[in-house]
């Protein structure tokens, strides 16, 4: 199918006006053995066709509608107010590019500026920019961030190693260009207070999750203190929901706070695209890169927005890092805006202290089931919305007996990526649970570990 | 007049959702790590909808209207990639569920990863980076690592053409090495006895765009090509560029070792207002070792089980670039609109983008001179002061929009003084181009006889020309706290 | 805010004579039928200046202090400015005297830019004075205008000086640099470094990401290029250092904690100073006992000259006991706009034709990045 919009004497008129006798023509630059393949792909369809053909492909699918689902793991099923598509359908939004003319795209700058705002009140933080690609890459640029700010004798990131394992993955890609490296002990036990500890001269900064990959909320007062004093930055990896709820990392020194902004109104999507937070001190408003929208006049005295410190971007002189920062994720920006308009001030608190119960609901039911333990190491740490679950046989295994037997989606497999816990189960509970699935779930835990329980 | 921001329409008490009680027995929550207030706004919903829909009218977009700007193809979005990319059965799977129940998302990112491929003349496609700056850089992590695994990571010299995007160079140092720009000759391409002068046991590799930001196609690329993998360096290709060869050349047939696909250029994907992008990497098969996990493998017929399609890693993978598996909801919308197009609709797509771009060329070129005037690809770059006139590009540019029309691209590529780069696409109409065509020349007839009024433009927009430096002086970043 | 003024009334006048330059010749471009370009130029950039104020939104606060006449008040009361204080005397054929000491006078009073309308020259004599305290920039109406003090046009001049009443300027410090007349009457290319000073400094379009004027200031790039040397010269420890003449040089040196000369050729060993101000001598002495030596140099701005102009001490000799293998050359985005070759003229046309014959020289512009220029030949 070809959408070609000219008529055949239009056609005629502009070639005319090239001064060429055909269109092929223009390609005369091209190397003639490469010019116009043969190229094997399927025949265009009909857009009849390709409705049926997409929604047959997505039925090969079993969606997170299509029954109770507990998983979690940095990917989350939250509510999605209507608002928030009705906003992102607004061509004039989406069908627009980075806003570099500021008199055509106040309405982008606008929205970004409110982004910045909320997030920066969030977190407690003074500086959000506009957004990053995702959670993973949020954090990338924070150790860059770090290791710029901190010079040449720091080149290392401490990070703890129940931060998100492919987000440590992505950290440890970006670094690997650099002369930086990432560090971290394999103890998933040990806490935000243990960590301080290994902070050396060498360490410029320490990277904490809270809560963290297994869902247990650090203790981290007094933290960034003791890493200040010896000479690096604070880290920290929210959720950002829990900021509904939750002290925020501004509140105890955090220097950098970043997200992973997929539960603010972003449908899951098989994982993208999703938004990256990043929010920090004001001290570090020249080394933060991404795009930032800043307050100013038009020549009338006009309130109007802009991209402001440009010049950071791609200039920002970093000795062992540096930044190619293009994009943004502006839409994904623009949804969370309009998911926390929408929520508000209470809104948020209440889905947070629906994650927090619930969670806790289902944690204490399972931890009462005969052959599973919550929280098997360390139980009376505070968790939310996320545990795990110890279970006499490969979580693997259960997974699939929930989805077969039971038609739940249960929780990540801990044993993909920490092998000595191939027995344990991460279940994440939010809003979008009631009570109902959550006992169908502890049901069906109840059946499949006494049926199958190994000896 | 302005639009107020949400806090400043916010009043205490305010709802727009309504969330169910809790119907679980409510767990202790620990009273000290309770905050007091999380500082957001409350509205009601109608607010809500009236403040983003007048934010909206003060936005401009391709939907609104001609958006040429130069090297970022803003094409048509269409409407069916919205629609296929909003099934539930797309919209709602997460990305840890397992590989039995996603075949079909699977399947789609094969098939999307196979059409790639033979687009680009590549042995196979990660659709890992986020953005166009991403996939250069994993492209660059890759050329580290394949030089590490032959024993010559000692090249550390990445070579770069003096037009290429800002992000190229920016890249390179990320990628640890040192980027070392080349002029360009007379005729707007790369300057081969630069390059020739470059090629040494040190060179890591090029990045070449082609067509360049001139929206010239390399004219001796394949001994410019030659020249690099002869001294043993790699080259990598920015795929910005694709919407003017896609169905026409395959970078791979032209010796591109490493290329990343835009998908919010090439294929169609919405530009967002600046994101989310997608820059799918393609590779010959001597990088493809080393590609960015996961990727999307399909298994023999005597291998498959209720699993067809799975993930895997490349056996040398520099390991992972995003979250999870990329930009899915992205691959979604450019695998329909590559179903819908098919190669013949995709060559029909590439001449019209060429087409327009020379005809707005050859119409424009007496008021406004083009520095290297030959036959040009998808885009061209011509001189923003018109001929007899003292004005700016920018002033030229911020007239258009009283004329409503979005500007090209300013001031870029840097070889060029005074640069407006042109780029229509293939969507729009000879009447579009004609009006656009007006305009100018409007414009330029302005700029010598009344230059005052560019200088003063626009003055049809909610805003007039903003204070800059004001911005970048007072550093207003978000609102000021109102609470502590 | 306070600005001091002054036009060089016969800057200008020799080139379009032939005569290259009006230092000391003034009669015999008049004589020749030289007529005065300076005033308008000066208007020219004083109009736009206008303007931009008025675009701007900005009420004009400027108070000028400048020259009586042709020196400066005619052209300032012929575009509107009012609030105008002359604080020297202009003579009918004023000299290098009389700048400097207007210059001096406006230095006194406390300005906060001095805009003068001149050539390098005028930039010599005005820079003599002010040193590195208060900014300058020139509207071009010279003959020869070498130096990193100049807007491109008179109208972008006048661009400049709004931007900086209104604040968004830096003010790095810039080379100036001028010709000995004498011997460039001759048909001799001689530019000299003679002084620097501080300019603001309206950032040359960089490219960002894509639709983006992004700006950078020269002086970030100096320090660009300075910390990726310093960390090139503390990985090499036995390697003597030979640094060359100019700013861009001396920020390295500057980096390092060292002080360096601004017309000299210094040298650093272990990242201490090994020598100042070193004639040919003294360089092949300390080459005697360091033979491991590298040479870092700065082009001239616009000609290019790598060697032989304004660093004569490095001699042929120097030149190839230290091999021609390890020359660096560094210069700054902005710099090499101007100077689109480099030269060499050592003299030893043997030795020249060696340098040239890479046919292109990579620069070192920024933190690990370089531009391939050509050399000619």
């Amino acid at each position: 199918m070809s959408f070609t919009t000219h008529t055949k004497d239009e056609r005629r008129a502009m070639l005319d006006a090239i001064g060429v006798a055909s269109a092929e023509a223009l390609f005369d630059d091209i190397p003639l053995h490469a010019r116009f393949p043969d190229l094997e792909l399927p025949p265009a369809i009909s857009d009849i066709e390709l409705e049926r053909t997409f929604r047959r492909l997505s039925q090969r699918n079993v969606t997170l509608d299509d029954g109770p689902s507990f998983l979690g793991a940095g990917c989350y099923r939250h509510f999605i107010p209507a608002t928030v598509d009705y906003v992102l359908q607004r061509g004039e939004f989406y069908t627009s590019y980075t806003p570099y003319q500021p008199e055509l795209s106040q309405g982008m700058l606008q929205a970004m500026f409110e982004y910045q705002s909320m997030i920066c009140r969030l977190t407690g933080m003074e500086v959000s920019n506009a957004s990053h690609y995702d959670g993973a890459t949020s954090l990338a640029e924070a150790a860059l961030l770090a290791l710029d700010e901190a010079g040449k004798n720091r080149s290392r990131i401490l990070i703890s190693p129940a931060v998100h394992p492919h987000y440590r993955d992505v950290v440890a890609t970006y670094l690997s260009g650099t002369q930086a490296s990432l560090i971290g002990p394999e103890d998933t036990t040990l806490s935000a207070a243990d960590l301080v500890g290994k902070v050396c001269e060498e360490t410029a900064a320490l990277v904490i999750q809270t809560p963290n990959f297994f869902g247990y909320l650090e203790d981290l007062n007094g933290i960034a203190e003791k890493v200040h004093a010896r000479g690096a930055l604070l880290i920290v990896l929210v959720d950002p929901i829990m900021l509904g709820l939750f002290q925020p990392p501004g509140s105890y020194g955090a220097d950098i706070v970043v997200a992973d902004g997929q539960s603010l109104g972003i449908a899951p999507s098989f994982g993208g695209p999703s938004v990256g937070i990043f929010a920090t001190r004001r001290a570090y408003i020249r080394r933060l890169v991404g795009r930032l929208v800043g307050k100013t006049t038009d020549v009338e005295g006009q309130r109007g927005y802009v991209l402001t410190l440009a010049t950071r971007e791609q200039h920002i002189r970093r000795a062992k890092a540096t930044s190619n920062i293009c994009t943004n994720s502006a839409l994904g920006a623009l949804a969370a805006a309009t998911y926390l308009a929408t929520l508000g001030r209470q809104g948020l608190r209440q889905v947070a202290e629906l994650c927090y119960h619930k969670s806790h609901y289902a944690a204490v039911r399972i931890a009462a089931l005969p052959r599973c333990s919550v929280n098997p190491v360390t139980p009376d740490r505070p968790f939310f919305k996320e545990f795990s679950v110890e279970l006499p046989l490969p979580a693997a295994e259960v997974n699939q007996a929930l989805q077969k037997e039971f038609g739940i989606i249960g929780g990540y497999d801990l044993g993909r990526s920490y092998p000595a816990m191939t027995n344990r189960l991460l279940i994440a509970a939010t809003e979008m649970n009631p009570r109902e699935e959550i006992d169908r779930l502890v049901e069906a835990l109840e059946q499949i570990t006494a049926s199958r329980a190994v000896r | 007049m302005s639009e107020p921001t949400l806090y400043e329409l916010s009043a205490t008490g305010r709802k727009a959702v309504s969330l169910p009680e809790c119907d679980v027995k409510l767990a202790t929550i620990p009273e000290h790590l309770i905050r007091a207030d999380n500082g957001l706004p409350e509205l009601t919903e109608q607010q809500i909808v009236r403040h983003y829909l007048r934010l909206s009218q003060r936005n401009f977009g391709v939907d609104c209207g001609f958006y040429p700007l130069g090297s970022c193809t803003m094409k048509h979005n269409p409407k069916t990639s919205e629609q296929t990319a909003r099934l539930p059965g797309f919209a709602q799977i997460h990305p840890f569920q397992d590989e039995a129940i996603v075949q079909g998302a699977l399947q789609l990112m094969f098939e999307l990863q196979e059409q790639l491929k033979e687009i680009g003349g590549f042995e196979a496609v990660s659709l890992q980076p986020t953005a166009g700056a991403q996939g250069e850089l994993t492209a660059l992590l890759m050329i580290r690592a394949y030089h590490a695994a032959r024993g010559e990571g000692h090249r550390n010299e990445i070579l770069i053409p003096d037009s290429a995007h800002g992000t190229n160079p920016a890249s390179a140092t990320m990628a640890g090495y040192i980027a070392v720009e080349v002029p360009s000759d007379g005729r707007g391409n790369v300057d081969l006895d630069a390059v020739r002068a470059a090629c040494s046991g040190r060179l890591a590799g090029i990045m070449l765009t082609n067509p360049n930001t001139l929206g010239l196609f390399e004219e001796r690329v394949e001994e410019l090509v030659g020249l690099v993998r002869e001294s043993g360096g790699v080259v990598y290709g920015d795929g910005a560029n694709m919407n003017a060869l896609t169905a026409i050349a395959r970078p791979g047939d032209l010796g591109i070792d490493l290329m990343h696909f835009n998908l919010h250029k090439t294929f169609a994907t919405p530009h967002g207002g600046g994101g989310p992008g997608s820059g799918p990497l393609g590779a010959s098969s001597q990088l493809a070792p080393y590609l960015p996990s996961p990727i999307v493998e399909r298994l023999p017929e005597d291998k498959k089980g209720s699993v067809e399609y799975t993930l895997t890693c490349p056996s040398h993978s520099i390991g992972r670039m995003s979250s999870f598996h990329g930009s899915f909801g992205m691959f979604v919308r450019a695998y329909s609109y590559l179903r819908r197009l098919g190669a013949p609709g995709l060559r029909a797509a590439a001449i019209d983008a060429v087409l327009n771009s020379n005809y707005l060329r050859v119409r424009l070129r007496d008021d406004y001179p083009v520095p290297f005037d030959r036959t040009c690809m998808h885009e061209f770059v011509c001189e923003g002061q018109p001929k007899g006139s003292e004005v700016r590009a920018i002033d030229v540019s911020k007239r258009l929009m009283d004329f409503g029309f979005h500007p090209p691209t300013n001031y870029f590529p840097l070889t060029v003084r005074e640069a407006l780069m042109i780029e229509p696409t293939e969507n729009e109409c000879k009447a579009t181009l004609d009006a656009f065509v007006e305009a100018m020349r409007a414009i330029a007839k302005e700029a010598r006889e009344e230059p005052g009024r560019l200088r003063e433009a626009p003055s049809a927009t909610p805003v007039r020309r903003l204070d800059e430096v004001r911005a970048a002086r007072e550093l207003t970043v978000c609102e000021p706290t109102l609470r502590t | 805010m306070l600005i001091g003024f002054l036009i060089n009334p016969i800057a200008g006048m020799g080139g379009r004579v032939g005569l290259k330059g009006t230092d000391g010749v003034v009669e015999e471009a008049i004589l020749r039928g030289a007529q005065p370009v300076s005033e308008g130029k000066a208007r020219q950039a004083l109009r736009q200046l206008r303007h931009a104020l008025e675009a701007g939104a900005r009420s004009s606060d400027i108070r000028w202090l400048t020259c009586s006449g042709a020196m400066g008040e005619g052209a300032l009361r012929a575009t509107g400015f009012e609030d105008i204080a002359v604080v020297h005397e202009a003579v009918e054929t004023p000299t290098a005297e009389d700048t400097r000491r207007a210059t001096a006078a406006f230095v006194n009073a406390g300005v906060d830019l001095i805009v003068f309308c001149g050539g390098d020259g005028t930039a010599r004599d005005i820079a003599q004075i002010a040193g590195d305290q208060v900014p300058i920039v020139g509207i071009p109406s010279g003959v020869k205008m070498y130096s990193g003090v100049y807007g491109v046009s008179a109208e972008r001049t006048g661009e400049i000086i709004a931007q900086f009443v209104a604040g968004g300027l830096d003010c790095p410090i810039v080379d100036i640099l001028d010709l000995d007349e004498e011997r460039y009457r001759k048909g001799e290319w001689a530019v000299r470094l003679v002084d620097s000073a501080r300019t603001p400094y309206q950032p040359t379009c960089t490219q960002s990401s894509k639709a983006l004027i992004t700006e950078h200031a020269d002086e970030a790039f100096k320090a660009d290029i300075a910390e990726y040397l310093d960390e090139e010269i503390r990985s090499h420890r036995t390697t003597l250092f030979v640094l060359g003449p100019g700013s861009t040089v001396k920020a390295i040196a500057e980096r390092l904690g060292i002080v360096k000369t601004l017309l000299g050729i210094d040298a650093l060993l272990e990242g201490a100073a090994a020598g100042a101000d070193l004639n040919e001598n003294a360089l092949l002495k300390l080459l005697d006992i360091y033979p491991v030596a590298q040479l870092i140099l700065s082009p001239i701005g616009a000609q290019g000259f790598v060697l032989g102009r304004g660093n004569l001490q490095l001699s042929p000799a120097v030149v190839r006991q230290i091999g021609i293998d390890h020359l660096t050359v560094v210069a700054t985005p902005a710099k090499l706009k101007r100077t689109p070759v480099l030269r060499f003229d050592t003299g030893d046309l043997e030795l020249d034709a060696r340098l040239a014959d890479r046919r292109f020289l990579p620069v070192i512009t920024g933190y690990r990045r370089r531009r391939l220029v050509p050399i000619s030949t």
